[in-house]
């Protein structure tokens, strides 16, 4: 036919044919290694193994924290894979995931890049999607924490955030024990995403993370938990922090805040249920540093027991400030003045120190200073040098004010009272052990000085247990076991003044006296009907240690039935039937101070009306009990005038009406 | 050589031998892309099957009368409308196109079958000695039997095999001793539907080309203007062609006019078959051992993308032998329809060789990335008995033109 057709035909074919050589050769000789790398890159896929973080146990092994190997499913809807089979994927996870269709068919739709499609999904039911494969679909480990016991030490343990980084407690101090090492799985994928095979040459196991033992005894820290929430409930306080440590070795065994909130879903609770109090809040401990500053004057051999102090009648001023006592006495001796908390008392023995002497006894004991525990959040705290000393800063100390301590510092300080003088550094972590078993760290008792001799310590135990038997602590006392311990009451300083009806209340307590095992603190503030550290914080002491007693049977092996003549609250006791009142023992010391202002108990007159004037209302119906006398009292506080006269005589059938009102003590020396 | 010799005169070892080590390597590739395959082991077996099916059609035809082509083209080609109009109405749905007549366990694609009846209609009616190719009128019969199946295809749809009707059309339009003028009316409409595919603006430029072109040949202005409506309608009919394409077809002709806006989606295939023949290098990984095919990173591999797995596991040597073969093969088809001084016969082989080349090439191309994927299986190679046998058959009629070239009726 046509030869130029056939021509034209033949340059055609031949055309094509040296046309395909070049690619051929373009792309198998010539770009081969860059196909040869695309082809490794998406055959060879490497996975990261995600190493579980350590679990955190208490002392004798509970799990406190672990981590959950859930698992998140998520969908590249880049893929072919993905965009080609939404209703496939969509009607497989809505049945194995049990949500409806178009919830899953929503997201693929309207997502872009890599989505989520099932946020920690369980192992057993990741297990049921192994059987649908498709490219687009991977998985990836993702771990949740899981607290067991809920809000169960909470603020011990802390919390970690949606990448499993510990934010606080111990999941953050602990943070680089806790997480391991990721690993990685060299994996040969196929066409579908599927894994076709391991390579074991090129894979790096994850390591997980160690174990963290704590010294915290999940039992004690139960028990801390619930009494110090039924007084916070009780007294409807702010907050309540207790801690309870071993005074001989410096192990917290438990430490427990109100508010708390829920290291699962820590996200749901602001910082005022999150913060760690108990080391991070500083105030102004009271009554209860009276023994620190008792213990320095014994130590020094400044003080007698028996040596007879002029306590001024509740009232005594210091270059115009006023310090006032609660209970009123004229004369005490220097361990009634500890036992009943005189301010008067402490304010006067505090001058015989030289304010370096008392600073560096201070700071000795670790006040005003971070403990080092170890849990972040820890803040020091506020000791002013001597230097920075007003006239009335050492009398201020003397009663626990002008300085700011955590509790933590607080009953650190306390332990090396009743410990034979040293102070300790308290420690959270009994030891960490790596997943084989090895021991990576141990926690140790650290010394860090001897700040008071042997004597001494067993001097101010004896004068607390005391303060417990005989003075403010009453409300501790327990049945079988001897008691020691301290109470306080501060007014809160808050916003540049002190609050008026706005206190802490606190009580440090240990047993046995004999030998000492456990201390431990309680602080409620702002509570509610009652305010005075006997009354709020002693009772929750006495509720915890009953119920530790109960539950740990090691605890203080021998017990002893103990009597006691006192049974009843001796505020309110008959005073004419308890002739052996701490009261009397003090008058008939120097019958030469009793005055016509004399207004104590034993000289109160049967028959004529007692000066009930500036009289707490709390003393005055101890007075009026011994009389036969009906009376109506309004109001609270002091009494500011009473219906009868003073010297009256009294008739039977009189009724005495009483007025008080609230007066503020600490006020009215800081007015000055 | 004795034997071959006179054997040779009547049985043409350069397209048969070709063509027998093409079906023996797609039965090797076949195998390899399919022993890993969860659903598609028994595809080898089935291949080796159609092979020797195909191989036995093949005889059959080389044997028949040779008068049979003529006399049967146009009974073929009525059975091939009405096969193609019937997969219309009771076919079956195979990946979005409605392409196969089921007879109990039987399937076969009408499309496939309708390229022997096409092909032989387009080859008698040029091939008659009355038909004036240069009358615009036997241009539009010829047009028309060739444009007929391609529009009933279009409706199944099956873009591939529509343009392989047009293309075989066309050439063997051209093959007849068509004149400049005839070319032009012929091809204009495809330039006009080229050029609609980049706008409107593009459409309007190529139809006022079109009308001077018209003026400079300076037919009547009946002519004239016919041929330009006609431009005019195969823009519009091309914008409802595209209109009625799948989704996923649209996609593929954007993403050949610009690859890289989908390099996840239609693109993945391509990338996926170029990493694997370029992965393949000169020497090639070895039978088995291509990882990019064992690891089914390309769907249905044993289809469309069976150039692949030459390409990776036979290396450079084994895709230039392939190409190397199909060469050989079309230039001595093209010898022989050169050879064949009767007109309807060396018509049916430049079909047939129109055919397989534009298999090959948009196979062959999109798998190296120098064509846009449109499915078409490659030749002898590809798994699929429908088109084995409907290949073999055509290759039969040709060896049969072969067995009687001396003869001139």
């Amino acid at each position: 036919m046509n030869s130029l057709r056939t021509i034209i035909v033949t340059l055609v074919i031949s055309a094509f044919f040296v046309v395909l050589c070049v690619q051929l050769f373009v792309i198998q000789v010539n770009d081969h290694q860059i196909y040869v790398d695309k082809a490794k890159r998406q055959q060879n896929k490497s996975q990261i193994l995600k190493a579980k973080r350590g679990v955190i146990k208490d002392r004798e092994g509970n799990v406190l924290a672990y981590s959950k190997d859930d698992i998140s499913i998520y969908i590249d809807t880049r893929m072919k894979a993905a965009r080609e089979n939404i209703d496939t994927i969509s009607s497989v996870f809505s049945k194995i995931f049990s949500k409806p269709k178009g919830y899953y068919k929503n997201l693929i739709e309207n997502g872009s890049g890599n989505i989520c499609l099932v946020k920690k999904a369980s192992r057993r039911e990741a297990i049921l999607l192994n059987e649908f494969v498709n490219a687009s679909i991977f998985r990836q480990e993702d771990f949740t924490r899981i607290y067991p016991y809920g809000r169960l030490a909470s603020h011990i343990l802390g919390f970690t955030n949606f990448e499993s980084t510990g934010v606080s407690g111990i999941e953050n101090q602990c943070e680089d024990y806790l997480t391991g090492i990721d690993g990685k799985l060299s994996l040969e994928k196929d066409g579908n995403g599927a894994i076709v095979s391991v390579d074991e040459e090129f894979s790096i196991p994850a390591i997980d993370g160690n174990d963290v033992y704590l010294t915290i005894n999940k039992n004690y820290q139960g028990i801390l938990e619930e009494e110090l929430q039924q007084g916070f409930n009780d007294f409807n306080a702010e907050t309540a922090v207790g801690i309870v440590m071993n005074p001989n070795t410096g192990e917290v065994l438990a430490l427990a805040n109100y508010p708390n909130f829920d290291p699962s879903n820590a996200g749901d609770f602001s910082d005022s249920f999150r913060r760690n109090r108990a080391i991070s809040d500083i105030y102004e401990p009271g009554s209860t540093l009276k023994s620190i500053i008792m213990s320095i004057l014994l130590e020094e051999n400044l003080v007698k027991e028996n040596e007879v102090i002029d306590t001024e009648n509740g009232s005594y001023f210091i270059r115009n400030v006023k310090i006032s006592d609660t209970h009123k006495y004229d004369k005490l001796t220097v361990r009634e003045i500890f036992e009943h908390s005189s301010n008067i008392g402490m304010s006067k023995l505090v001058t015989r120190l030289k304010p370096n002497e008392l600073y560096k006894y201070l700071r000795d004991f670790g006040l005003g200073q971070s403990t080092s525990l170890g849990l972040p959040g820890e803040v020091g705290g506020t000791l002013r040098k001597p230097n920075q000393y007003s006239a009335v800063s050492m009398p201020y100390l003397s009663f626990g004010y002008e300085i700011g301590v955590t509790p933590l510092q607080l009953i650190t300080a306390f332990s090396a009272l009743i410990n034979g003088g040293k102070l300790l550094k308290p420690y959270m972590i009994d030891k960490i052990l790596d997943k084989q078993g090895n021991t990576i760290f141990i926690g140790e008792k650290e010394e860090i000085r001897k700040v008071i001799s042997q004597k001494t310590s067993e001097k101010i135990i004896d004068f607390m247990k005391g303060a417990v038997e005989n003075g403010t602590g009453k409300a501790a006392r327990l049945d079988n076991v001897y008691v020691g311990g301290k109470t306080g009451t501060s007014q809160r300083y808050l916003d540049g003044k002190y609050e008026k009806k706005n206190y802490n209340s606190s009580f440090v307590g240990f047993f046995p006296v004999e030998n000492p095992q456990l201390i431990c603190l309680i602080l409620i503030t702002n509570p509610k009907k009652k305010y005075y550290g006997g009354e709020v914080a002693a009772p929750i002491f006495k509720g915890i240690a009953e119920r530790l007693l109960k539950a740990d049977f090691n605890l203080v092996p021998q017990r002893q039935d103990i009597e006691r003549n006192d049974i009843e609250n001796q505020l309110f006791a008959d005073l004419n039937n308890a002739p052996v009142n701490d009261q009397l023992i003090f008058l008939n010391v120097d019958e030469k101070e009793n005055t016509e202002n004399q207004t104590d108990k034993t000289l109160v007159n049967r028959m004529t009306m007692p000066n009930l004037l500036t009289k707490s209302k709390r003393d005055a119906i101890a007075m009026l009990s011994s009389l036969d006398l009906k009376y109506k009292i309004i109001g609270t506080g002091n009494v500011v005038s009473q219906s009868i006269e003073a010297g009256s005589a009294i008739t039977d059938g009189t009724v005495l009406l009483i007025k008080c009102e609230p007066t503020n003590k600490i006020e009215n020396l800081r007015l000055n | 050589m004795q034997v071959g010799y006179k054997l040779q005169d009547k049985f043409d070892f350069y397209i048969f031998i070709p063509v027998i080590i093409l079906i023996s390597i797609g039965l090797i590739a076949v195998y390899s892309a399919t022993i890993n395959h969860p659903t598609a082991q028994g595809n080898f077996e089935k291949q080796l099957f159609w092979s020797i099916f195909s191989l036995l059609a093949f005889v059959v035809v080389y044997y028949l009368p040779s008068q049979t082509m003529r006399i049967s083209a146009w009974p073929v080609y009525g059975i091939t409308i009405i096969t193609l109009i019937a997969v219309l109405i009771i076919g079956k749905t195979v990946y979005g196109a409605k392409s196969w007549i089921n007879f109990g366990p039987v399937g076969f694609q009408p499309a496939e079958f309708a390229k022997i009846g096409t092909i032989l209609a387009l080859a008698v009616w040029l091939g008659t000695k009355k038909h004036n190719i240069n009358n615009v009128k036997d241009i539009g019969v010829a047009l028309l039997l060739g444009i007929f199946p391609v529009m009933l295809i279009l409706m199944e749809p099956d873009l591939g095999t529509s343009i392989v009707f047009v293309f075989f059309t066309l050439v063997i339009i051209y093959w007849s001793g068509i004149s400049l003028f005839g070319l032009f009316v012929v091809l204009s409409p495809a330039i006009v539907v080229f050029s609609s595919i980049f706008g409107t603006i593009s459409l309007i430029l190529t139809l006022i080309g079109t009308i001077i072109l018209l003026f400079l040949f300076k037919r009547d202005l009946f002519i004239s203007a016919t041929v330009f409506v006609l431009n005019v309608a195969a823009g519009f009919v091309f914008d409802y062609v595209f209109s009625i394409l799948q989704p996923h077809q649209q996609k593929r002709i954007e993403t050949f006019l610009d690859p890289a806006s989908d390099p996840l989606g239609s693109g993945y295939n391509s990338l996926q078959a170029k990493v694997a023949i370029g992965s393949g290098g000169f020497w090639g990984k070895g039978f088995l051992e291509g990882n990019q095919t064992q690891l089914r990173f390309i769907p249905e591999q044993w289809t469309d993308f069976i150039y692949c797995v030459v390409g990776e596991e036979f290396g450079f040597l084994g895709s230039l032998f392939v190409i190397l073969l199909f060469t050989i093969l079309f230039l001595r088809m093209l010898h022989l329809a050169f050879q064949i001084r009767n007109q309807f016969r060396s018509l049916i082989i430049i079909g047939v060789l129109t055919l397989f080349f534009v298999h090959f090439a948009i196979n062959i191309g999109m798998n190296v990335g120098i064509m846009p994927i449109i499915g078409l299986p490659l030749p002898f190679i590809s798994y699929g008995g429908s088109s084995l046998t409907v290949n073999m058959i055509l290759l039969g009629i040709v060896m049969n033109i072969y067995r009687n070239r001396k003869m001139h009726i």
